[in-house]
């Protein structure tokens, strides 16, 4: 009997899991293993983890993506119990989705910092969220869009539009996800579509031994990159794993100040992703870091929430026998 | 527990159930998507063309719409962009198109144009026309922008530095109403430089505005409801507009205000709201959403076409065009007891609804006909009897007459059911089949036991049967008319009535038997329509019957359960699975079955009622029926009417070969000519109507060939073949299913040119040509006669020379011919003298010669006598010869009739004389039967000749010589045939046997002249010979003479003289 509930339970862990997958995941993607994403209100300090109190991501849909699409929130108020309360919840925080010639192309979207006409293109929809409870911990639905609305990207298979989270007021930190979903009440996943940004700010992990990851991709004219951290507040490790890099360490900031790590890029690396991991060693709660990298040229590489070619795993060059790791 | 408390329990349990909102209802959506040839399901915005066509703006195209097809346009086409974010159609029909990233185009019922690719940098979210024809557009990010007639842009980007525009209304004073993220601005655009004269709802999103009456506007914001703005002069005045339901947060982005005093609101993620907008405020009316069928809650566009007909654009499931229903039916899923319903009743605001034995109540409010949510459920107040009929009493209490219980009594308000009219000894008393009132409030109780008033209470206090005069007992229904004369349905028999104490009866209009009457009802006219059981419908007009309807007349059936005059004087009569609509007006019937909405397949008879909105409800054993009749009106409008396409030949032509202007919906060119031989027109036209497009009839003509209209026809296309040249103008015109017309036909003018044989300036050239052509045949001819004149004048003098040559010539020859006539006459007279001068001497020397032979006795000198005897012989047959032969030449013929045989046997017999050595036989086979006319001496020189020769020249190898001699008639004389089994002659010799002096043999004797002689004759008489021999085979000589003398000129046989083989 107790053989059967068991069986029968592990099934339908199974099966959740089964259906998990299918419902994919939300931004930060679970293969990030990244709680949330993170804007801090224009008031705060650069110190707590945001640089810049900004953060703009891009969605790829295809093109032959016909049914509306809707961009939704986690908890996009600032004031429950995920968010960074400094004193009071007074942070306001805005969410905008725009479409449109140069929402993605435009010079100033693709910055590390939001200067300029970062919000190029057309808004399509906009709305700032305070301290509002019925969005605590809750998901806020904007669209639906036509994806025709989007920029046409042919590089990128299809429309592209980009969502601007910015902290106007305040000196809080709004911790929230994102998802793009064909359906406005539950997250199901837009086939083909993927995200990305060129400067991601996040939470890690507060356990010590997790570890997160992030994805740039590395085209072919990339020679070295520069993998620049703010305020990383030496929290664990960091190293990379291509398919040539084997844990090449990456070396991180401190408190409130930037850093960035040199590293060269072999052919092989050339057109995939790098699986950037970071592990945690300390204990320190609710460290929001900042990561951006650049060529060899200073621009700006793209993070891919899905890594494009899937997570990278490391060839060995020399032919060893199973069992065997080479010093 | 008592039982009462279950009792309690269950009607308490019913309440609630019964008493909570129904299932929402649903409605009929016509939906149109990619599949159907939308380019794209995000409908932007909706207009509709001078020629009726939809356009509709997406993301991906624009795409226009005739009710059957769609035709998408992109920028291949000529659009800035495929990307439509709006529309407007102007004052002279053009459309003008608005794109995502700024780009202008219009439409000019030709062509696309673009106004400009750029005219903004963010998407152009609205378009409106003013009243001096300036065409405003409201940008995403870029402001306000004017173009005026003359297409002159001019942007006002002071005026919205910031602000998205979302919507624009032009008002009659020359202000702009512009709605925008930021509020509501007042713009005056009475000057050249635009102001801002007032914003109302700072800070508020306002999306949309639309236009009620003059002055009155709806402006919809997306958060905070409705306001109602009302300008007087320059003044504003804005309120927000109450609502029976809470508008803010609905996300309201569209409003349309129609004829009927409805708005109409979209929302993006709610559905449209159809509200009635009344002094009050906002009364909801209905909801769509996709719960009651649209397909899609996010509506994007609103749009009234011409004919009334409301379209949603959604975003993201193309574009709906809601299908009003006439009939709604309402079944036990929509919370009646059970679907069959026997009976309805209609009082003030409530409609009572029979099932079988329980009723309904249910209260409206106005304008709520949907809403069947406001009711009380009596369930089984009758016990077990079907319910055949309700009325209210003056105590407003129900009257329920049952089909076999009497009549029972009902309390609205305390729910107490009991039994009220019952007879104990009268079965058919009880079986209640209709109830009524009179003008003076007495009850009138139809049974099967005939009919009772009841004037106040229970007991009848009239009861009318056959006895009392009635046609029959068995009453199917009773009504009342406007004159309280009471009528009773019977069947079998003619029409009962009764009124002042008096029963009249009429006969019945079917001369062999009765008829079957079910139903009554009355006519604004106070006409009298009776609606039988296979007879069809009646019209009585208070004295007799003045017309029948059938189903031949267009009536659905002939068998009629109920009758109902509605508020437009139509009377509905019901059938068992339709409903018949008869206009009297237009003296048309409408049969409504279940592609029309009637679900239904049997009426139950008499369940009919009208409510206080005129809507009509009937009962059938399917459920509820209500007829909506503000669906149903007729809208007055016929298809927009166009002509789609022109073929020649059935083939598609480029018509932009003929003309750069081409106008019309078949984009044709202005004025059409065509030569003679494009003369096979095809027109396809296209009506439209999007309420009913497949029921489009049309008619055409063709002026100048054929003046009168067609026949009604659904054909939407004609052909004209062989058109003859001229001028010409094509007409068509559309009717709609309600039978309206279009206002005015469309037309199409042409010219087929006549050929150029046919045109004035060739005739006239043919003419002139005509002439120069006679006049140059004339002088060519007179040319010619002249020359052939001078050439017979010049022949005439050669040919004058040539006969006086040859006159001279002739003369010469006469001479010539003379003088040898002369010659030849001297040389016969010479050779005649000469022989017959010489045969005396010669006869003398004979005669000595043959002393000498008898007297001489030495043998040579016998020898010698004898030689000079036969030389003295021959000299003398020579004579002899030569004389016959200038006697034959010269000497005149005598003709006699010729004893042929005589003659023959005659030579015969002389040639027997001379000395033979063989015997000599004779075949002799005159057989000539005519009269043979000749000179006897010359025909006796032929055959001696011949014969002799036959003899003569007999063969060495034969012990006999055979001659032959055959005559018979031939043509006109005789032929000859004279055979021997002679030596022959030879061929080489054959051609020379008629030569003077020739002797074919040595061993002849003879002068050589016999045959010269034959020939000669022959040749005189006009005859012919022929000789056919052989060498050593005999020889046959084959002669033909004429009978009588030789004709002059008449030488024919003369030509074909020859002497040997071969003469024919």
């Amino acid at each position: 009997m107790q053989k059967h509930i068991l069986s029968y339970l592990i099934f339908l862990f199974s099966i959740s899991l089964f259906q998990f997958h299918l419902l994919a995941q939300p931004i930060p993607s679970s293969e990030e293993n990244i709680p949330y994403l993170v804007t801090f209100g224009s008031d705060s300090k650069t110190s707590w983890g945001d640089d810049d109190y900004c953060q703009i991501f891009f969605f790829t849909i295809p093109k032959d993506q016909k049914k509306p699409v809707f961009l939704r929130v986690y908890d996009p108020e600032t004031g429950g119990s995920i968010d960074e309360i400094k004193e009071a919840a007074d942070t306001k925080t805005t969410f905008s989705v725009y479409g449109g010639i140069g929402a993605y192309t435009h010079n100033d979207a693709q910055k590390e910092q939001p200067n300029g006409n970062f919000k190029s293109g057309i808004e399509l929809a906009k709305k700032t969220f305070a301290n509002q409870a019925e969005y605590n911990e809750k998901w806020y639905t904007f669209g639906p869009f036509n994806p025709a609305e989007g920029e046409l990207v042919p590089e990128h298979g299809g429309y592209i539009l980009k969502v601007v989270i910015q902290g106007i007021a305040g000196n809080d930190g709004n911790l929230y996800k994102l998802f793009l979903t064909q359906d406005p009440a539950t997250n199901i996943k837009v086939e083909g579509a993927n995200s990305l940004t060129f400067e991601y700010t996040f939470r890690l992990n507060d356990k010590a031994g997790s570890v997160s990851h992030i994805y740039p991709f590395i085209n072919e004219d990339v020679v070295s990159i520069k993998i620049h951290t703010f305020d990383y507040d030496n929290d664990g490790i960091v190293r990379i794993i291509s398919v040539a890099k084997r844990y090449e360490p990456v070396s991180v900031s401190g408190d409130n100040v930037w850093n960035a790590s040199l590293h060269k890029i072999a052919d092989e690396e050339h057109k995939k992703s790098l699986d950037i991991q970071m592990i945690k060693t300390t204990e320190v709660k609710d460290n929001n870091i900042v990561f951006y990298i650049t060529n060899q040229y200073d621009k700006l590489l793209p993070f891919y929430t899905s890594p494009i070619g899937g997570a990278p795993k490391y060839k060995p060059t020399i032919g060893v026998k199973p069992g065997i790791t080479p010093k | 527990m008592k039982p009462t408390f279950f009792k309690n329990l269950w009607i308490i349990f019913l309440w609630s159930i019964f008493s909570n909102p129904l299932q929402a209802q649903k409605f009929n959506f016509r939906n149109y998507n990619v599949n159907d040839g939308l380019a794209q399901p995000y409908v932007y915005c909706i207009s509709q063309g001078i020629y009726g066509r939809l356009w509709i703006g997406t993301g991906d195209g624009l795409s226009s719409f005739d009710g059957k097809k769609f035709q998408n346009y992109s920028i291949k086409d000529g659009l800035a962009e495929n990307f439509v974010t709006a529309s407007c159609k102007d004052k002279r029909g053009n459309i003008w198109l608005g794109h995502y990233e700024g780009g202008l185009s219009i439409y000019d019922n030709s062509s696309f144009k673009i106004i400009a690719k750029n005219i903004a940098q963010s998407p152009i979210n609205v378009i409106s026309e003013d009243e001096n024809e300036n065409i405003w557009l409201g940008t995403q990010n870029n402001g306000l922008i004017r173009i005026s007639a003359t297409k002159k842009i001019v942007k006002y980007p002071a005026l919205f530095p910031t602000s998205v525009i979302n919507a624009i209304a032009c008002t009659a004073n020359k202000m702009l109403l512009v709605a925008t993220n930021d509020g509501l601005q007042i713009i005056d655009i009475s000057t050249q430089k635009p102001t801002l004269v007032s914003t109302y709802l700072i800070d508020i999103t306002v999306l949309k505005i639309t236009k009620i009456k003059d002055n009155q506007y709806l402006v919809a914001t997306q958060d905070e409801g409705i306001y109602n703005l009302n300008m007087n002069d320059n003044h504003f005045d804005l309120q927000k507009q109450p609502s029976e339901i809470d508008l803010s947060g609905k996300n309201l982005n569209i409003l349309q205000y129609d004829h009927d005093d409805f708005v109409w609101i979209g929302s993006f993620g709610e559905g449209v709201y159809k509200f009635k907008n009344t002094p009050q405020g906002l009364i909801v009316v209905a909801k769509y959403n996709q719960t009651s069928g649209l397909a899609n809650d996010y509506i994007k566009s609103l749009f009234i076409d011409r004919e009334g007909d409301i379209w949603m654009g959604t975003f993201g499931s193309g574009i709906e065009i809601l299908v009003d229903p006439i009939f709604t039916l309402y079944t036990q899923t929509d919370g009646l007891l059970n679907d069959n319903v026997t009976a309805v009743l209609s009082e003030e605001n409530n409609l009572w609804v029979a099932n079988d034995n329980g009723l309904i109540q249910l209260s409206f409010s106005k304008y709520k006909m949907n809403d069947l949510s406001n009711r009380k459920i009596f369930p089984k107040c009758v016990g077990k009897s079907k319910i055949t009929s309700l009325l209210k009493d003056k105590n407003q209490e129900i009257l329920i007459g049952t089909q076999e219980n009497g009549i029972w009594r009902l309390n609205p308000n305390t729910g107490k059911c009991q039994q009220w009219f019952y007879a104990n000894d009268n079965n058919l008393t009880n079986k209640i089949t209709d109830l009524t009132y009179d003008k003076d409030g007495y009850i009138w109780v139809a049974t099967e036991d005939g009919a009772f008033r009841l004037d106040d209470g229970v007991i009848p206090s009239i009861h009318l049967t056959m006895e009392s005069g009635l046609l029959h007992n068995n009453i199917f229904s009773v009504f009342v008319d406007s004159k309280n004369t009471v009528w009773f349905a019977t069947h079998g028999t003619g029409l009962s009535t009764y009124k002042n104490g008096k029963i009249t009866n009429y006969p019945s209009p079917n001369e062999t038997s009765g008829i079957d009457i079910n139903c009554f009802t009355e006519d604004t006219n106070g006409n009298i329509w009776i609606g039988t059981y296979g007879q069809g419908l009646f019209k009585f007009d208070g004295k007799k019957i003045i017309k029948k309807y059938a189903q031949k007349n267009g009536l659905g059936s002939n068998y009629c359960y109920l009758t109902i005059c509605d508020r437009n004087n139509n009377i509905w009569i019901g059938h068992k699975n339709g409903m018949s609509k008869h206009d009297i007006g237009r003296n048309t019937f409408t049969f409504y079955q279940r592609k029309e909405g009637f679900l239904v397949d049997e009426i139950n008879n008499n369940a009919c009622a009208k409510d206080f909105e005129n809507n009509l409800w009937f009962g059938s054993i399917n459920g509820l029926l209500r007829y909506n009749l503000s669906a149903d009106k007729i809208k007055n409008v016929g298809p927009a009417i166009g002509i789609s396409s022109l073929d020649l030949f059935f083939q598609k032509v480029d018509w932009k070969k003929f003309s750069d202007t081409l106008y019309s919906m078949a984009q044709l060119p202005l004025h059409l000519e065509l030569p003679h031989n494009q003369n096979h027109f095809t027109f396809h036209v296209r009506g439209i109507c999007f309420s009913n497009p497949d029921k489009v009839y049309y008619k055409y003509k063709l002026e100048g060939f054929q003046n009168d209209w067609s026949l009604v026809t659904k054909e939407d296309f004609v052909t004209y073949p062989n058109i003859p040249p001229g001028q010409y103008s094509f007409k068509v015109i559309a009717m709609n299913h309600e039978g309206v017309w279009s206002d005015a036909p469309a037309e199409f003018n042409f010219t087929i040119n006549n050929p150029f044989w046919k045109t004035w300036w060739f005739t006239a050239l043919m003419i002139v040509v005509a002439v120069l052509m006679v006049f140059l045949i004339i002088k060519l001819r007179t040319n010619s006669l002249e020359r052939e004149q001078k050439i017979l004048q010049d022949e005439k003098i050669k040919l004058i020379a040539e006969i006086t040559e040859r006159k001279r010539a002739e003369r010469k020859l006469k001479e010539s011919e003379d003088r040898l006539k002369e010659t030849n006459q001297e040389l016969n007279t010479f050779i005649y003298r000469a022989s017959h001068d010489l045969r005396g001497p010669l006869s003398t020397v004979k005669g000595l010669t043959n002393l000498g032979l008898m007297e001489i006795t030495d043998e040579t000198s016998l020898k010698y006598f004898d030689l000079i005897a036969d030389r003295i012989n021959r000299l003398d047959f020579i004579l002899k010869d030569l004389i016959n032969i200038v006697e034959i030449a010269e000497v005149a013929m005598v003709t006699a009739d010729i004893n042929m045989p005589a003659m023959i046997a005659d030579i015969v017999a002389a040639v027997q004389t001379t000395s033979l050595p063989k015997p000599v036989k004779f075949q002799l086979n005159i057989n000539n039967k005519n009269n043979f006319v000749g000179d006897k001496k010359v025909l006796y020189n032929v055959f001696f000749n011949l014969i002799d020769n036959a003899v003569k020249y007999h063969s060495n190898d034969r012990n006999d010589i055979y001659v032959s001699i055959e005559i018979e008639d031939y043509k006109n004389g005789i032929l000859v045939l004279i055979t021997d089994n002679g030596m022959g002659i030879n061929k080489d010799i054959q051609g020379r046997i008629f030569d003077m002096f020739f002797r074919g043999t040595d061993q002849s004797k003879g002068s050589g002249l016999g045959l010269y002689l034959v020939k000669k004759i022959v040749s005189r008489l006009h005859g012919k010979i022929k000789v056919n021999s052989g060498s050593k085979n005999g020889t046959q000589i084959e002669l033909y003479i004429p009978s009588g003398l030789p004709i002059a000129g008449d030488d024919e046989n003369d030509k074909n003289e020859e002497t040997s083989s071969g003469i024919e």
